[in-house]
């Protein structure tokens, strides 16, 4: 607990994100297969169309905080032009991660549509 | 649940692969930022704008290294360990610094390590303590005038034992003991005197020891060998028989009773002390057996109410000793009126029972001292502290340049906190580790000193685990708090991000941190001055002491003690002998006056009692007052060279059998013939307290002369005795045979000759105790002088460390206000303007430290009252001086700083 704690503590800026920027991860390497930190962010950005502005180095958190739950796994590998990288890949523990994640993520954004639009919600 | 345990665990092992974890992170962000770099230069961008870029896309690299470590580690371990890390690198760089505080930390914290020992030792020894709290001792208190011994040293009497023991229902085991002393011989020895104790043999049971060898006895064991059986004391073992184990089985014979020796104690087995005036040392030697029953003449229901037995019980498990104590009151309250005779007399004076438990018995000579060290260590150490933060605020307002540098680059004000902290912290532990050598030399070399004869155990020397536990512990705390507590001017100053202007914005140091300058400066006064009060009491007390007049002249006196072994001298046959030995002494060559006493003056913490009773007075059926007796020879007075105020010295005649007379001292006279002359008046001092009637029969003495009074028993004061009457050893034969010899020249070389007298009359008897007046004085003095040595030795510690602390701190404080200083001088400020504001400041702040140091010290010194003697502890001279002395010093240590501030050349300092 107290290491949530922590976090909450030193992290404020990030609060938001954090959750969202572990399940935009997974689900990238879920998608894509195994990548390197740059490919994810690359990815990340790509799918947000630059309406997410991200500092791409921060995925190195998300990223070890991930592997360190064994919801993904790292291994050194050559990268396209043929430089050492870290590749990662997630893993059956992720996976079931992502989809509970997922669910939850669904359940959540639907409250909050319902809750921004009553009317829309009614109307149904 | 699972994961949470695995990410708990890959935290902490991250902290171990720490450097690992580390270099991964920053080549995989090295090659991020390639990447970036030649994305960027492809959309066309020119180099040195595509690397730009990618820094900015990636994010600042070290943000990116923090955020990672947060989130893979315990984040406060790793820091703690890399400020840690720093502290040691700095700590290497600043030689001196840190050589400074070290030692202040460790100078406070090994004193306070020393002491701990002490209380380790005897507060927390597992063997001294093991039945704290079952095993008690049981002692009659009363309100009565006989105010000899303290009350908690008394004993009780056989008759209220067995009455107890049949009919308590709270305790399990009930013993009793008996002090006494003979002369001990054996094989080859020569006779020798021994305390020792008559013990029930219930008493091994009550204390529940075992012995170190051979066997301890019961009742039929004691019976069987008909009380010939002794069990030795481990150090009497030691000294008498060189530890050697074969003493067991050997004889030896207590005034010609035989003993077989049975067994040997372990060496933390003791029997509380209780005062009787039948012992004469300070040491138990051995036991031998004694069986209390009914009708026996120790346990008569005539004595009742006396006071001559220990009697130790061992409570029933969950009893306390206050509901033992409970059901004594009752039993008393229901038994008393069985004996009306005695219940009578019992109720002349108020008779209570009380309860003592092992601690007190044990701790009760050492517990004022301890005490007050603790509070004198504790306030050297809170010195020695403020001291230190004094020491890390100049250092810190020196690095203040950094530490903004550090704010402006991201880091935070709690992680330059940590890191101050944590410094200061690592210093302590280091003062600590440091303090611990200090004190295992401190012990022994205050051992070798003799400063731990007033314990009643000897403490240990070497430092035990728990010892190490409390030193790190007090380190610990003692560093952290430090760190704490220089760190709040940091939190508190609001400039610190901007102190890279600071200087030329304001040219003077915050008004926060000078602030908090004079809050330490005023506490560390007003502890200072604490001490030094202290200090200045014992030294006044101390002073009070050796200005004591015991009433005798002991230039040149040889003292020691004489036991005959009472199976060989009967009454006549010890009066012979004394005077036979008295004339034998005075021909000794060397010898100017050969007296014969009771027990030389101060040998021991007691004297002899009597009662007092005058012809006149309606003494039948009433408590006599009490007084002081001696038994003395024709040439004592002589010898110690007391006084004659009135009528004559003893004369050969007096020593004749039908001769009846008596000498008094002056508080006698005084008290019982205010208006007359005491000369040739009748006097009777029976020895028993019991109220005399018709049958009693006195013998009464006419008074020939009056001398001046002498200190008998205590230097420091005298008992509430009334005074002391002297007899000839014709008419009342003491039981030891003091001698108080005046030599001509060294009194020292008048001990071979004596011994060999001795044993020339083939006496066999023991001589004891022999010294001369001068070491007897020495040694009553002993505590007091620990006591004052103790006191003084901490004072200065403290003085020392203070004025060092107060002086770094003014000195500093006043440098930081240079520039400002500079600066009024350069728009016109005048020299002894600006020196008598300097001044004004930082003396109006001592002098709220030295009002509170006052008002506390009027509170902390009432503690020194048990150990203060002749002068009160709230002594005006001592205060005065104690103030005087330390504003002195103060003053001092602010004039040179700030003159030196005030006058130097005002364009170098502004343009520093």
């Amino acid at each position: 607990m107290w290491l949530n704690h922590r976090n909450d503590m030193a992290k404020k800026k990030l609060d938001l994100l954090q959750g969202t920027l572990d399940l935009m991860v997974l689900q990238t390497l879920a998608t894509m297969g195994p990548l390197h930190g740059y490919g994810i962010a690359r990815r990340i950005e790509q799918v947000g169309e630059d309406v997410l502005i991200l500092n791409q180095g921060t995925i190195y958190a998300s990223l070890v905080r991930l592997q360190q739950g064994r919801w993904i796994s790292a291994e050194w590998g050559a990268s396209d032009n043929n430089r050492r990288a870290k590749f990662y890949d997630i893993t059956q523990l992720g996976e079931k991660r992502l989809a509970q994640d997922v669910a939850n993520w669904e359940q959540l954004s639907g409250i909050i549509d319902r809750m921004l639009n009553p009317s829309s919600g009614d109307a149904t | 649940m699972a994961g949470w345990v695995y990410r708990f665990f890959a935290r902490i092992r991250a902290l171990f692969d720490d450097r690992r974890l580390e270099a991964d992170l920053d080549e995989e962000l090295r090659h991020h930022l390639e990447l970036l770099t030649e994305e960027n230069e492809k959309q066309g961008m020119s180099a040195k704008d595509a690397r730009k870029r990618a820094h900015i896309t990636l994010g600042g690299m070290e943000q990116l290294r923090e955020a990672h470590r947060e989130s893979r580690s315990v984040l406060w371990i790793e820091n703690l360990w890399r400020d840690v890390v720093y502290a040691c690198r700095r700590a290497g760089k600043s030689k001196r610094y840190s050589a400074v505080i070290v030692s202040t930390f460790a100078l406070a914290i090994g004193l306070n390590v020393i002491l701990f020992n002490l209380f380790n030792s005897l507060w927390l020894n597992p063997e001294l303590f093991a039945e704290e709290d079952r095993v008690v001792r049981v002692y009659e208190n009363f309100n009565d005038d006989w105010k000899l011994s303290p009350p908690e040293m008394r004993g009780t009497s056989g008759h209220l034992y067995l009455e107890r023991l049949e009919q308590s229902e709270l305790v399990s085991e009930m013993g009793a003991t008996l002090q006494v002393n003979s002369t001990v011989t054996g094989d080859g020895m020569l006779p020798e005197f021994v305390d020792y104790l008559y013990v029930t043999p219930s008493l091994f049971r009550v204390f529940n020891v075992a012995p170190l060898m051979g066997r301890v006895f019961d009742e039929d064991f004691a019976k069987s060998r008909r009380g010939g059986i002794a069990v030795l004391f481990y150090d009497y073992w030691k000294s008498r028989f060189d530890g050697d184990p074969s003493a067991i089985g050997t004889t030896i014979y207590l005034d010609g009773r035989a003993c077989e020796i049975i067994g040997v104690m372990p060496e933390s087995f003791r029997v509380p002390e209780i005062l009787q005036g039948d012992v004469i040392g300070d040491e138990r030697m051995l036991m031998t057996p004694i069986l209390l029953r009914k009708g026996g003449s120790l346990t008569s229901v005539e004595r009742r109410y006396s006071t001559s037995l220990g009697n130790f019980a061992r409570l029933k498990p969950g009893v306390t000793a206050e509901r033992f104590r409970q059901e004594l009151a009752l039993l008393n309250e229901r038994n008393g009126p069985l004996y009306p005779v005695q219940y009578e007399k019992g109720k002349r004076f108020e008779h209570r029972t009380e309860v003592a438990t092992t601690n007190q018995d044990l701790l009760r000579n050492t517990r004022p001292m301890l005490i007050l060290l603790q509070g004198a260590l504790a306030i050297i150490l809170v010195l020695g502290c403020i001291n230190v933060v004094g020491l890390v605020l100049s250092r810190n307002s020196a690095r203040k340049q950094e530490f903004a540098i550090r704010l402006s680059l991201g880091s935070t004000r709690r992680r330059l906190g940590l890191q101050i902290v944590s410094e200061v912290w690592l210093f302590g532990l280091v003062g600590g580790g440091l303090g611990v050598v200090f004190a295992a030399v401190g012990l022994r070399l205050l051992d070798a000193a003799g400063s731990f004869s007033m314990f009643v155990v000897p403490p240990r020397l070497d430092i035990e685990w728990r010892v190490f536990v409390y030193a790190l512990l007090l380190s610990s705390a003692t560093g952290a708090v430090t760190g704490l507590v220089s760190f709040i001017p940091i939190l508190r100053d609001k400039y610190l991000g901007d102190s890279l202007e600071e200087d030329s914005r304001t040219g003077s140091a915050s008004r926060g941190s000078k602030r908090f300058r004079a809050m330490l400066l005023a506490t560390q006064i007003a502890f200072t001055l604490v001490l030094m009060v202290g200090g200045a009491l014992l030294l006044r007390s101390f002073a009070e002491i050796v200005r004591i007049d015991p009433g005798f002249d002991s230039d040149n006196v040889l003292t020691g003690v004489i036991r005959l072994p009472t199976n060989r001298y009967d009454q006549a046959g010890t009066k012979q002998f004394i005077s036979d030995f008295e004339g034998q002494l005075q021909e000794l060559p060397g010898v100017e006056a050969a007296g014969i006493t009771n027990w030389p003056p101060l040998k021991i913490n007691a004297v002899w009692t009597m009662h007092f009773v005058r012809p006149e007075d309606d003494y039948l059926n009433a408590l006599l007052p009490s007084c002081a007796g001696d038994s003395i020879g024709i040439h004592y007075f002589d010898a110690l060279n007391i006084k004659l105020l009135k009528g004559r010295n003893f004369v050969p005649e007096d020593y004749s059998e039908d001769a009846a007379v008596a000498i008094i001292d002056s508080r006698i006279a005084a008290r019982h013939f205010s208006n007359e002359d005491p000369i040739d008046k009748l006097i009777a001092v029976p020895f028993q307290r019991v109220p005399l009637n018709e049958n009693s029969n006195l013998r009464w003495l006419k008074i020939v002369g009056v001398v001046e009074p002498i200190r008998g028993d205590n230097l420091l004061g005298y008992t509430s005795l009334d005074g002391m009457v002297y007899q000839t050893y014709q008419h009342q034969v003491p039981f030891w045979i003091g001698l108080a010899i005046k030599a001509k020249g060294d009194p020292k070389q008048l001990i071979d000759p004596i011994k060999e007298l001795l044993v020339e009359n083939e006496s066999k008897a023991a001589l004891a105790l022999i010294e001369t007046m001068e070491e007897t004085i020495e040694r009553r003095y002993k505590n007091q002088q620990t006591f004052l040595i103790v006191g003084l030795v901490v004072a200065f510690v403290a003085l020392a460390i203070s004025v060092v602390g107060v002086y770094g701190m003014l000195a500093h404080s006043i440098s930081m206000q240079k520039k400002e200083i500079a600066i009024r001088r350069a728009l016109g400020s005048s020299y002894s303007k600006l020196l008598t504001g300097i001044l004004g400041y930082w003396l109006r702040a001592s002098l709220v430290g030295v009002v509170i140091g006052l008002v506390v010290a009027v509170f902390a010194t009432r503690y020194l009252e048990e150990v203060l003697y002749g002068v009160t502890p709230s002594d005006l001279v001592s205060f005065v001086v104690s103030v005087a002395l330390l504003g002195l010093s103060i003053v001092a240590s602010t004039y040179a700083p700030a003159r030196s501030a005030v006058s130097t050349d005002v364009v170098a300092d502004l343009h520093r």
